[in-house]
């Protein structure tokens, strides 16, 4: 009890201080006036720095040589202002893209976008010019599909909401900016469909976005992390993606996507656990063929959790399962092996992690090398050296395959992790301890939310009708428009206004 | 707090340690056990086990102990002390010699009832000779006679429904009222192993084994059957002469009548629907012909009808009564009734008719 007050009596505490911190930075940024000098001063000791004057020192521009388009400065600025004269400054300024700041915080704020600042006299201006070296659009490496399209976002935001707008032609899509990390000042969109999208939701991400205080966010995926609602789960609660056209469904569906500048996946929410093993080549092939794609992801879940530690319960504890002709082979390949069953799946499972994390931390030249390597290593010479039993090295490659046909390499991370949980509790209470562990995996599951959005959404709580697009993928004449939850909270929403 | 907890928990697994493991290489998983009647006075039943192992070089064998024993329970714990491996149940075969099972089984075997590691699915054989002979002797090209025996007795039961033999099913058959249990008998003379035909009880004692034949019938008798088979050879009353019959794909509807004035006074009618198809005919008569047809038919009629009642006949005089009879009586009478009634002395006299009806619905091509 006394902890809990404590924590109480810190939170209000907290909230104060906020307010007052919050109101008294307002207050001296109004009264801080840009000035050349004042910037020159704040941003001293930069090699990308050009200042430069105009008309006996009557102009001075600033910007970041490293932040803008010289062709576009040259266009916009130099050019026309070699033209003109002093008395003529009106005129430039009617033709050009400037807009006129009055704090020295936008000022500074704008110089590190990329805009060139600048002054004349006592006022200061800002002119767009801005042109960041980026990745061009190529394809997907994390997400590749089979049919559709090929394109993917990159690291530039701009790029990337254009990748948007030109799939949404539609008045209602709605951005709002935001920013995050007190140093690193990087620009997050929330991007949604009026009419379609709970207006709650997008309030909500707002705030909590607003709310977040920390120095610097490299990708949407620190991000996300941030903003969950259980940081504890081994589960991701944000869908990622990095091709714009499931971003793009994921708006259809009433979701709202989350672009976070510098880095190539979006987030969208609210997202639950079925989103993480649907693909696009769902809904780029006939029906029948997605739904029996989805079946085998969720047969494929299945095995990954559970193969290794069924193996290993059968062989621990419970050899009445086993019939009587597998029993032979399982006998002799185990006969050789000194280990138990748990010490021996453990080992190889540990075999198998290592071998996928240098695959990915290698450079691809000699990644090859790894596949030699694991493929003599452990299918042969384990087996022949009487360490593990060729029945195991099948099962758990099947269930290191399995965990690959998950989609989302987040997604399938985690249950890879959480496998390692079953395979103990299989080697200390056999078939109870997959049910147990089974157990506890369901109640936590169902215990997630994403944005106050249950996790196991048309499962529990259990909305029948959007089954047809996520357990399976029904024919598109089945599928409802958008799925049942988003379209009762929308109908709330207008009535409530 | 929340630590603590969690400490707890994983403490509780740890602790739970790994007692009652059973590494699946360091087990003698039964595949087949044996009972008979020892020589020895004060332990009377002789126990075989046959059990596969595996050496560390990953050769593949079997093994047989045996030992004499005062009770099953008994003799498993001697054989504990023959072996360097855990003796753990299966779902194997259980055979039972001859001489023991004419003897009654239900005491020594009624332990298998409490066992949970006597699987409910494992097959219950009689063997004609000893049991222990049927494991230990070896079969020209059968490695492991356990497994031969198993999946022998897989397709048997998959063939015959009244041979389909299990632990579940003897012992309901012998707890049940008015049923008596079967089980396939199998010989090993002449190092092979063959069926003999359905061995009947009368309660848990082995009388008769029915000949192969017999058992055929037998089977169409016990219930419908989908898809079977059936082999008779029929005598033309007119002409004299032998022929050979086979029919296929036989799909018969089985329906007992039960017809009860007093209980001096039963009457049982089972009428047997049989409708398939000739696979082989040896004798003259042209089948495209539609008389020859309803004349073939009425000759498998009459010998259905002949042979089932033989067949009664010779279960009513051993007692034994192992389709059921007495528990379609028993469904027409009060329970009071069928307390009252001795089915013991009732069944020998008991009158039981069948009606076959036999329709020959493919008769091939001819001519």
């Amino acid at each position: 009890m006394g902890l809990f007050r404590t924590i109480v009596k810190k939170m209000f505490l907290s909230n104060d201080t906020e307010d007052v911190n919050q109101h008294s930075a307002l207050k001296l940024q109004s009264y801080e006036k840009a000035s050349y000098q004042k910037t020159l001063a704040e941003i001293e000791d930069s090699f990308d720095l050009v200042q430069r004057s105009f008309f006996q020192e009557h102009i001075h521009i600033i910007y970041f040589d490293s932040l803008v388009d010289s062709q576009k400065l040259e266009w916009e600025i130099l050019a026309p202002l070699r033209k003109t004269s002093v008395n003529n400054l009106e005129e430039f300024f009617q033709q050009s893209l400037c807009k006129p700041v009055y704090s020295q915080q936008e000022i500074i704020n704008g110089l590190l976008d990329g805009y060139v600042a600048m002054f004349v006299g006592q006022d200061a201006y800002l002119i767009n010019v801005s042109g960041l070296e980026e990745r061009s659009i190529t394809e997907s490496a994390t997400e590749t599909v089979i049919n559709g399209p090929h394109d993917s976002f990159n690291e530039a935001i701009k790029t990337n909401v254009s990748l948007i707008r030109r799939r949404v032609r539609s008045s209602r899509l709605r951005m709002v900016k935001l920013s995050v990390g007190e140093i690193s000042k990087t620009k997050v969109l929330l991007i949604y469909i009026e009419g379609i999208a709970d207006p709650h939701s997008v309030n909500d991400l707002k705030k909590r976005i607003q709310a977040i205080k920390i120095d610097s966010i490299t990708d949407s995926n620190v991000l996300i992390q941030i903003l969950d609602d259980h940081p504890n789960s081994p589960f991701p609660q944000f869908y990622t993606t990095e091709r714009p056209d499931v971003a793009v469904a994921k708006l259809y569906d009433g979701k709202i996507i989350g672009l976070v500048d510098d880095s190539p996946n979006i987030f969208c929410t609210p997202s639950s656990f079925f989103d993480f093993f649907k693909s696009p080549d769902d809904y780029n092939q006939r029906w029948i063929l997605g739904t029996g794609l989805r079946i085998l992801r969720y047969i494929a879940l299945i095995l990954t959790l559970v193969f290794t530690a069924f193996y290993v319960s059968i062989t621990t504890y419970h050899y009445e399962m086993v019939p009587q002709s597998l029993l032979q082979s399982i006998m002799q390949s185990r006969s050789k092996v000194p280990f138990p069953p748990l010490i021996e799946a453990i080992f190889l499972e540990l075999v198998i992690e290592l071998l996928r994390e240098a695959g990915a931390r290698l450079p691809t030249k000699i990644g090859q090398t790894i596949g030699i390597v694991g493929g003599i290593v452990i299918g042969q010479a384990a087996v022949e050296a009487g360490i593990t039993s060729n029945i195991l090295i099948i099962v758990v490659a099947v269930s290191a395959i399995a965990s690959f046909v998950v989609p989302n390499y987040i997604m399938s991370s985690s249950i890879r992790m959480v496998r390692f949980l079953f395979i103990i509790m299989a080697g200390f209470l056999g078939n109870i301890g997959i049910v147990f562990t089974l157990g506890l995996l369901s109640i936590h599951l169902s215990g997630l939310t994403n944005l106050n959005s249950p996790y196991l959404m048309p499962i529990s709580p259990t909305f029948f009708k959007d089954w047809l697009d996520s357990i399976v993928r029904g024919p598109f004449y089945k599928i409802k428009k958008q799925p049942v939850l988003s379209k009762k909270l929308q109908n709330e929403g207008e009535r409530e206004n | 707090m929340q630590i603590r907890i969690g400490v707890l928990i994983v403490m509780c697994f740890l602790l739970a340690g790994c007692g009652d493991e059973n590494i699946i290489e360091e087990l003698a998983i039964l595949q087949s056990v044996s009972f008979d009647v020892s020589e020895n006075d004060q332990y009377p039943i002789k126990t075989t086990v046959l059990f596969p192992t595996v050496s560390k070089e990953g050769m593949f064998d079997t093994k047989t102990l045996t030992v004499n024993g005062k009770s099953t329970k008994d003799s498993f714990f001697k054989l504990q002390n023959l072996t360097n491996l855990k003796l753990v149940g299966g779902q194997g075969t259980i055979l039972f010699g001859e001489e023991l099972a004419k003897k009654g089984l239900i005491h020594f075997v009624d332990n298998f009832t409490r066992d949970p590691e006597v699987g409910t699915r494992s097959k219950f054989v009689l063997v004609q000779g000893k049991g222990d002979k049927l494991l230990t002797t070896q079969m020209p090209d059968v490695p492991d006679n356990a497994e031969y025996l198993y999946t022998f007795l897989e397709k048997v039961g998959a063939e015959n429904k009244i041979l389909n033999t299990s632990k579940f099913r003897f012992f309901r058959d012998y707890y049940d009222d008015g049923i008596d249990p079967v089980l396939p008998v199998f010989s090993y003379d002449d190092r092979i192993i063959q069926l003999r035909g359905a061995g009947i009880f009368k309660d848990d004692q082995y009388v008769k084994c029915l000949s192969l034949r017999e058992t055929q019938i037998l089977n169409y008798l016990s219930g419908d059957i989908k898809n079977g088979g059936l082999i008779l050879s029929i005598k033309d009353r007119e002409s004299g002469e032998n022929s050979q019959l086979m029919l296929s794909g036989i799909n018969s509807n089985n329906d007992v009548k039960v017809n009860i004035k007093n209980s001096q006074d039963m009457r049982v009618e089972l009428s047997l629907d049989l409708k398939g198809s000739v696979l082989e005919y040896t004798g003259t008569m042209d089948l495209s012909d539609p008389e020859n047809q309803k004349r073939l038919e009425k000759q498998v009629e009459n010998y259905l009808n002949i042979h089932a009642k033989k067949l009664f006949h010779k279960m009513q005089i051993h007692q034994a009564d192992p389709i059921g009879i007495g528990r379609m009586i028993r469904n027409h009478l009060s329970y009071d009734k069928w307390k009252e009634m001795k089915w013991r002395e009732v069944y020998p006299d008991l009158n039981i008719k069948t009606e076959a009806k036999v329709d020959l619905v493919i008769i091939g091509k001819t001519k």
